[in-house]
């Protein structure tokens, strides 16, 4: 069985009339130690789907199992354990802690986690060492997210999942990005998921899912990705 | 409208934050409720008073005087313009079995004219003699009933109530209340019983027995359309007070000058009387006079009466005696005729005489002859009885001699009997012994033995023959048989032989037995005849002796004696009739010459004589009927005289009584005469006595007359009444409280509303960039805050008046309902207040909204549409200072570092808190200040337990009687005297304060009574030598410290000036503590003590029962106990409470949502941090932690910052709360500290856990969408 298996998922959103689904009866698989892209347009259910994968929201109906475990049952704190202990997560807009330098912020995250790396050296590792002290207001775009990524990946998540982490950055900026998540798949051995709307991205993965109309329309697995440097957009 | 999506917008927005919406709205609203609130309690609590007081016409003024109240006085307030007087007369009564204190009110005239009126609670009022409305008091009400009767003590009380009353007995009709006293509790003092009163008592005028009037009530068509309490009605108030003294003013020497005129009348009245009393004395006198002048004339005719009585009875006398003597003369020579007459009949009796002598002479001869003749007979007679006697006495002689001898035979006879029979009885036992030796053989024995022997005999002889012839036979035949039977026949023969030897013998023996037994039978008989013999002499000698029983030899001898005696008399009788022969003999011998013959002669002789005699006794008799016949006359003489004599005894004595009857007549006379005398001399005396004692009275009377006290007369207003002004006191306490408490108030909610609608703007950043952007104007976007902030604020207002109007007058006004019997509050609006709110509200949630969309609406529609930049990231002071630093954990670090970072915010929540701590702290010290007044000034300071006023007129030996009084009571332990005076202090930029200078007679005793210590240090003070100890609200008040001089007036308007030596701790009043020396050299007099303080021994001190004790003393007008004060004092202020409670929660309530509302905007405004660490896997709890850490540290630093700005905003409170009169203690208890503290920390830890369950819910996924 795959390391993430996501059988008949539904997610409505509000009720009645005015009931939308989200997610409708998804299915897909996704290997451990794999470079995950799922794509899809704005308003696709993508995001529902990472919400879901990363324990911030549940399934409706269907199973989410996670290295054997389903986390469709879960209880709040269950999930909040489960997101604890096992998830990380990169956000488009960083969501640093503001009032924190950028080892404070990924200590912050690796004090909670049992199995936690040394946050200067993820930080090291993903290019800041000379900036651990300064405040994010005192970091650019890349350099932000480059805190949230270490951030993520000091607890040595099971999955790392990422949401537009290059939406709001330059190409370059992106590109870097894009090649540290690569690279930490590697260097940490984390299952990374990876949620764009650019398609551009698509062929650096292991995996790519893709998602329209809150359904998997197709799942490809990619032989031989594209390194991130070759990739364009 | 037009722009109808913009208020579609505007209203959504609302709808959409309907949490910060009702945050603005309720803390407006509570801020405005508590501030209109509390401000409208104490004016809503005047108001209602006024209503209450002019629907029953409290009186405006009060007039009352030493001496009562004429009728020209009425008559004089009646002619003060506008004014309407009623008068009572008034008297305290001591109710019996109950000993209940009771001032008994007059109760008359038309209801609609009633000043004070009463209200009934039940029943009704008195209508007619003996009923009696009681004063709906708590003591009254539990012990009496309506239809209850009431009696009132007349014995155990210093008044007596029967002199001004017409009865002692009340039947209970209903319980009443008066404005006069709206408290509950006190009823003022009296002189009588415990010297508190318990209530009143109303009846009909009718049932008091006065001449004057006790008080009179005033009230003014002006005054009464003022309301109480205003400046306005003290204002109209001072003017009329003034027109009443005036009026008043010259009634105390007018009530004199009547009072001396009506003594003056008095004097000369007591003069007459006087004069008159003399005049009857003297009359008296004159009187007694005439009696004796009467008396002494009844004497002299008494006299003289008896003086002619015993003349008359003298002559008369005299006349009886003549005559007597005429008679006697005539009976005297009648007498000596019948000497004469008697002698003659003398010797003719005398010849009589000797004719019987010899007549007699003659007879006795004879007589002699025959008595001779027979006493010759007798004597021989006499001889042969004599002898005969002799013979007899003889012949018992001699026979008691024989029986003598018989008896000697006798007792011979019997010893021989004796020895007889003793030999006899050897006879006897020899005979017997004899009888033994015959071997036991009776006599038949022997003869049947000698018969049988002659028998055997018989039959030997018989058979010799038989055998002889046998033998012969035998003999013939010679045959061998023969031969044989031959042999045994000799042998027979032989035998027979020998048989009849043996026969013989035995025969012998027996005859020889026989002889015995007949020798033996012989003697046997002869005993037998002996003894017989023997028996018989005995016999004999028993009946000789028989004969002789009874006779011993002592009476043989006795016999013999009396015979020996009698031989003797028969002597003696012998001797006698020999003499008597002799005497005959010799009398035969006398008589011898006169024999028959003679004796014939002689008679013959005397008879011739004898016929002499009797002729001459005819004679005689003739001369004796003569003399009879002379007797007689005189004897009638006599009879006439003892006739005449009797009649003058009788008249003499009727003559004697008359006199007797006069004399005691006239002894009565002077009996009742000395009676009258000396009546009239005791009366005189004491007349006169009395009369000294009138006339040293009048002297009195008259010197008196000169220094009649003036009376004196008291006009007092309303605030003489002490429920009156001590309901204002509390009114203007609240007032006092409202004046800085709602502001605090108001400000927390304005701080409060600023930072909520700060923040809202602060979201609505874009909105506002947006609505910039489609080209709305400034104003146009202001508009829509507006609305938003100025919609919750007038709704909050709106509400907040509402409430606070109506919730607050009303609870603190029932917190006093059980001080105060007043009708419910009437609830007024005040515009003022409401304005306030309004303004407040308005100012503050409009300002600060303002102030905020300003602020952001200067800034360009592209700026405001990018998202404001978070705020940065900031190294804080702390982490320089790497010791404390680095002992931070990471939560800590990211704690501190939180806290800095919002510095406004962090500000905000402080203030919020620490206004918050800040309120409930105040409330709570000001309980604790006003609950500790009592206790300090009564228990701590004032250590005495009671104060005697004494009676400045009283005289020595009623002090004396008080002095034992007060030794007799055990429970007293000191006393101290004192001078307390009233005197008045003035100084510029303070109010006239009344002070009480206090002297104590010994200031070293002081201490015992009064702790006076040093207001700050708290050190002891000793009376100074010079100057004096002043309290220390009085001198706060003038502003004075030591060493100033401290000024006052006393009642005569005299300055006083004193020199501040130190200033001591105390609550209420003001007092200077002075020696008596300082007094007297500032007064210019020594003190003179009108009070006395008294500290209790033991524990329970029964005060009633002392209190009638001491105030049945002359000495005493009053006594006051510090437990009944302090415990007046002490529910006056714990109602005062209920103020703090609701203060305190109030303040907790602003405190919620004060820490709510800023803790909400805390998370509002970081929502997207706590959804991150949220995502990042921090559990609900650390979410919640990682908030409540930093609103700890906040709350913490609140509290602190609170209590400080507490133990401010408490001494700022206190002080304006204070009256000039009263301080409250200035400390507030630690305890008060730690709730405050706790109540604020609770309130925030609720807070928190409502704040938990909010942030679990918060939706991190929406939070954390791109805002883009």
């Amino acid at each position: 069985m795959a390391y993430i298996s996501v059988i008949d998922e539904y997610k409505y959103y509000g009720s009645g009339d005015a009931r939308v689904v989200a997610n409708d009866g998804m299915n897909f698989e996704i290997e451990k130690g794999e470079f995950t892209v799922i794509v899809g347009p704005s308003g696709a259910g993508k995001t529902t789907v990472l919400n879901i994968l990363g324990g911030m929201d549940s399934a409706d109906e269907g199973q989410v199992i996670i290295d054997g475990t389903d986390i469709a049952d879960f209880s709040e704190k269950q999930l909040t354990t489960y997101r604890r202990k096992d998830v990380g997560f990169v956000f488009q807009s960083y969501n640093l802690i503001p009032n924190l330098t950028a080892k404070e912020n990924v200590e912050m995250s690796a004090e909670i986690s049992p199995q936690a790396l040394d946050a200067e050296e993820v930080l090291r590792d993903v290019g800041l060492g000379d900036r651990m002290d300064n405040f994010p207001a005192q970091l650019s775009g890349g350099e932000q997210q480059r805190v949230a990524i270490a951030r993520a990946l000091a607890k040595q998540p099971k999955l790392l999942l990422c949401d537009e982490p290059t939406g709001a950055l330059d190409y370059e900026t992106g590109k870097q990005v894009l090649k540290l998540l690569n690279q930490s798949k590697e260097t940490y051995g984390a299952t990374v998921v990876v949620i764009t709307h650019n398609r551009a991205i698509a062929p650096m993965a292991d995996r790519v899912i893709d998602i329209s109309d809150a359904k998997v329309r197709e799942m490809t697995v990619n032989e031989n990705p594209v390194p991130v440097s070759n990739i364009e957009w | 409208m037009r722009k109808t999506a913009f208020w579609k917008d505007t209203f959504r927005e609302i709808k959409n934050t309907k949490s910060r919406f009702l945050s603005i709205f309720a803390i407006i609203l509570m801020g405005v409720a508590f501030f209109a609130g509390i401000s409208a309690t104490g004016p809503n609590m005047l108001e209602t008073a006024d209503t209450y007081f002019t629907e029953h016409r409290l009186m405006d003024s009060q007039v009352l005087s030493t001496m009562g109240l004429e009728e020209e006085d009425i008559n004089l307030l009646e002619n003060i313009p506008g004014a309407s007087v009623q008068s009572h007369y008034t008297q305290d009564v001591m109710l019996d079995e109950t000993g209940l204190v009771v001032k008994l009110v007059s109760y008359g005239g038309s209801e609609s004219q009633q000043i004070n009126q009463y209200e009934v609670i039940k029943g009704r009022l008195p209508e007619k003699p003996g009923e009696i409305a009681l004063d709906a008091v708590q003591p009254l009400q539990s012990h009496y009933q309506i239809g209850d009767t009431i009696a009132l003590e007349t014995e155990d009380v210093s008044n007596d109530p029967s002199e001004n009353l017409k009865t002692q007995e009340f039947e209970v009709v209903g319980f009443v209340s008066t404005p006069l006293y709206i408290q509950t509790g006190t009823r003022g003092n009296t002189t009588i019983g415990s010297g508190s009163l318990d209530g009143f008592g109303v009846i009909v005028e009718e049932d008091f027995d006065m001449e004057v009037k006790t008080e009179a009530y005033i009230v003014y068509d002006e005054a009464q359309s003022d309301s109480a309490y205003t400046d306005q009605y003290a204002g109209t108030m001072e003017e009329k007070t003034e027109t009443l003294e005036e009026a008043v003013a010259h009634r105390p020497e007018e009530r004199r000058e009547a009072i001396r005129a009506e003594a003056q009348e008095q004097i000369d009245e007591g003069e007459k009387e006087l004069e008159d009393a003399r005049q009857q004395l003297a009359e008296g006198e004159q009187e007694l006079q005439d009696a004796r002048q009467q008396l002494d004339e009844g004497w002299q005719a008494y006299e003289k009466g008896r003086a002619e009585f015993e003349g008359q009875t003298q002559q008369a006398r005299e006349e009886i005696e003549q005559g007597r003597q005429q008679l006697a003369e005539a009976q005297e020579e009648l007498d000596q005729n019948r000497i004469q007459l008697e002698e003659g009949q003398q010797e003719i009796a005398d010849q009589r005489a000797k004719l019987e002598v010899q007549k007699q002479q003659l007879q006795v001869a004879q007589e002699g002859i025959e008595q001779l003749t027979a006493a010759q007979s007798q004597l021989n007679a006499a001889q042969q009885e004599i002898d005969q006697r002799r013979a007899v006495l003889e012949e018992q002689r001699r026979q008691l001699l024989a029986a003598q001898e018989g008896l000697e035979q006798i007792q011979a006879a019997e010893s021989q009997l004796d020895a007889a029979q003793e030999r006899l009885d050897q006879g006897r036992a020899e005979l017997e012994e004899q009888r033994i030796q015959v071997g036991g053989m009776t006599r038949e024995d022997i003869e049947a033995g000698l018969a049988q022997i002659e028998q055997g005999l018989s039959e030997l002889d018989e058979r010799q023959p038989q055998l002889e012839q046998r033998r012969t036979e035998l003999a013939e035949s010679a045959d061998e048989e023969a031969q044989q039977e031959l042999a045994q026949v000799d042998a027979a023969l032989e035998l027979l032989e020998e048989n009849r030897a043996e026969l013989k013998s035995t025969f012998q023996q027996l005859a020889a037995a026989q002889d015995g037994w007949e020798l033996f039978e012989t003697a046997e008989s002869e005993l037998a005849t002996a003894q017989e013999e023997l028996d018989q002499q005995r016999r004999l000698l028993e009946g000789q002796r028989h004969q002789l029983e009874g006779v011993s030899q002592e009476d043989i001898e006795s016999g013999l004696a009396q015979i020996e005696f009698g031989a003797v008399q028969l002597d003696a009788a012998q001797q006698e009739l020999n003499q008597q022969q002799a005497l005959l003999d010799d009398q035969r011998e006398q008589l011898g010459g006169l024999d028959e013959a003679g004796l014939q002669n002689a008679w013959a002789q005397m008879e011739a004589g004898e016929s002499q005699l009797a002729s001459a006794e005819e004679e005689v008799a003739i001369g004796l009927q003569q003399l009879d016949t002379a007797q007689e006359e005189i004897d009638a003489g006599l009879q006439q005289l003892n006739e005449a004599e009797q009649r003058l005894e009788e008249e003499s004595a009727a003559a004697e009584e008359e006199l007797a009857s006069a004399r005691a007549e006239l002894e009565q006379g002077e009996a009742d005469y000395e009676t009258g005398l000396a009546e009239f001399e005791g009366q005189r005396a004491e007349a006169e006595e009395e009369m000294a004692r009138a006339e040293e009275e009048l002297d009195d009377a008259r010197s008196a007359l000169d220094d009649i006290p003036l009376p004196e007369y008291f006009v007092f207003d309303r605030t003489t009444n002490a429920g009156y002004s001590e309901y204002e006191d509390n009114a203007n306490r609240i007032s006092a409280i409202a004046r800085i408490f709602p502001v605090f108030f108001l400000l927390l909610a304005v701080l409060v509303s600023l930072t909520t609608m700060t923040r809202m703007v602060d979201e609505g950043r874009t909105n506002i960039g947006t609505m910039k952007a489609l080209g709305y104007t400034s104003s146009e976007i202001m508009v829509k805050y507006m609305t938003y902030a100025l919609l919750a604020s007038v709704l909050g207002s709106g509400i907040g008046l509402l409430i606070g109007y109506y919730m607050f007058p009303i609870v603190i006004f029932n917190a006093f309902g059980t001080l105060y019997n007043m009708p419910s509050i009437e609830i007024n609006h005040y515009w003022i207040y409401t304005i306030i709110s309004l303004i407040g509200a308005v100012l503050a949630t409009g300002g600060a909204t303002w102030w905020s969309v300003r602020s952001t609406l200067k800034s360009n529609a592209a700026a405001l549409l990018r998202p404001k930049a978070p705020k940065k990231g900031k190294r804080i002071l702390l982490e320089r200072m790497p010791f404390i630093w680095k002992r931070f954990s990471f939560n800590q670090k990211v704690s501190a570092r939180n806290l800095f970072r919002y510095k406004g915010r962090m500000l905000m929540t402080v203030i919020g808190v620490a206004g918050c701590t800040a309120l409930i702290l105040t409330g709570f010290g000001l309980s604790d200040s006003i609950s500790d007044v009592a206790g300090l000034q009564f228990g701590k300071i004032n250590q005495y337990d009671a104060v005697v006023a004494l009676n400045g007129d009283a005289d020595e030996e009623e002090k004396e009687a008080y002095g034992e009084a007060i030794a007799d009571q055990a429970e007293i332990e000191e006393t101290l005297l004192a001078r307390q005076e009233s005197t008045t202090g003035n100084q510029s930029g303070a109010n006239t304060q009344d002070v009480t200078l206090f002297v104590p007679e010994n200031p070293e005793q002081l201490s015992r009574f009064v702790d006076l210590r040093d207001f700050e240090t708290g050190e002891p003070y000793e009376l100074p030598e010079q100057g004096v100890l002043a309290t220390q609200k009085l001198m706060e008040l003038f502003d004075l410290s030591v060493g100033d001089e401290v000024t006052v007036k006393d009642a005569d308007n005299e300055e006083r000036s004193f020199k501040v030596e130190g200033i001591v701790e105390n609550y209420l009043g003001h007092t200077l503590y002075m020696t008596p020396e300082v007094y007297e050299q500032a007064a210019g007099t020594a003190p003179e003590f009108n009070t006395q303080l008294l500290t209790f021994g033991a524990e329970s001190v029964d005060e009633d029962e002392l209190g009638n004790v001491l105030t049945s003393e002359p000495a005493v007008s009053g006594i006051s106990f510090v437990s009944n004060v302090e415990r007046g004092f002490q529910d006056t202020l714990e109602s005062l409470d209920v103020v703090m409670i609701v203060l305190i929660v109030s303040a907790a309530a602003l405190a919620f949502i004060v820490l709510y509302n800023l803790t909400n905007i805390n998370v509002s405004e970081r929502i997207r941090e706590l959804s991150t660490i949220k995502v990042l896997g921090f559990y609900d709890k650390e979410v919640t932690m990682y908030i409540y850490r930093e609103n700890l540290v906040l709350t913490l630093m609140g509290i602190g910052a609170g209590l400080l700005l507490g133990l401010l905003l408490h001494q700022f409170v206190i002080q304006t709360a204070e009256q000039d009169m009263m301080m409250f203690s200035r400390i507030v208890n630690p305890s008060s500290h730690l709730y405050s503290g706790l109540l604020t920390f609770a309130f925030s830890s609720i807070v928190m856990i409502v704040m938990h369950f909010k942030l679990k819910k918060v939706d991190m996924v929406e939070a954390l969408k791109t805002t883009d």
